[in-house]
């Protein structure tokens, strides 16, 4: 696979998480990413099972949610972009109601892509901008005015 | 420059100056317009801040993983950083750099736990955000 192969393959899978927030469509998992797929991102599952799992609770707390890719740097099979988020908090999130507030974050991720699907998905998000955003304390209360 | 020049900047300003504290020359590695976006600091501001994190006992940064394309490095890290009290923390994440004229201008680090939070443990003084 070519480096800009690799790189439709992530491209793929992001138009697949946006079609996903609209419709609530998981096809795009089985289409782009391995079944034995590694997910390193802190506070979410490691597997494609996971992943499948944990993604509907993001969409029922955030309905709106929509990324937008930068640009994608390709380097052998690897893929790194970052990821602007917004959405509003108008469902349960992590057993917090929905504080109807608007988020902005930033997310960075490396992709590694063999034979047409991602293999391995490193990624941070902003967790703390997200709390700041949604005014809560780290353990996860709403802050006290 | 190349993008193996790009990384080899990314990797002497992680072992060179943030690991061993040669500060005195990091005008090598940052540019003018050096902004972290982060923390909020640009040069300068970076500048003042460097001397707490280089008096820190432990530091330790290792590069998991460096993607390369145009002007731009991605860089997976891990990191331990400690202080003369013995009080520790470590972090993983992903650094967004963008360079210019081989050195870096701008630096974004997202880490888990969070950067600013962790080192606030560890400095005498909280740092500036």
């Amino acid at each position: 696979m070519s480096r800009e192969e690799n790189k439709d393959v992530v491209r793929r899978f992001h138009d697949g998480m946006l079609e996903f927030f609209r419709t609530g469509n998981l096809d795009f998992l089985v289409h782009t990413v391995h079944p034995d797929c590694a997910f390193g991102m802190p506070g979410m599952p490691a597997t494609v099972d996971g992943m499948q799992q944990a993604l509907p609770a993001f969409r029922t707390a955030f309905p709106d949610l929509c990324t937008t890719m930068g640009e994608l740097l390709a380097d052998g099979d690897k893929v790194a972009y970052r990821l602007t988020v917004t959405g509003t908090h108008t469902g349960e999130f992590m057993g917090i109601p929905a504080t109807g507030r608007q988020i902005t974050l930033t997310e960075t991720h490396i992709d590694q892509v063999a034979n047409g699907k991602i293999v391995r998905h490193d990624g941070d998000w902003d967790q703390m901008g997200m709390m700041q955003q949604l005014a809560l304390t780290p353990n996860g209360l709403v802050a006290q005015p | 420059m190349s993008t193996e020049q790009n990384k080899a900047v990314v990797r002497r300003f992680m072992s060179e100056f943030l690991a061993e504290g040669k500060i005195a020359s990091i005008d090598e590695v940052l540019g003018r317009s050096y902004m972290n976006r982060t923390l909020g600091a640009d040069l300068e501001a970076f500048k003042g801040f460097l001397p707490a994190i280089t008096a820190l006992s432990v530091r330790r940064f290792t590069i998991e993983d460096l993607v390369a394309e145009g002007d731009s490095v991605v860089a997976r890290f891990t990191m331990d950083l400690g202080n003369a009290a013995g009080e520790k923390v470590s972090a993983r994440g992903l650094t967004y750099y963008r360079l210019a004229d081989g050195k870096i201008v701008e630096d974004e680090p997202i880490t888990a736990p969070d950067l600013v939070q962790e080192l606030q443990k560890l400095l005498p003084s909280p740092a500036t955000a």
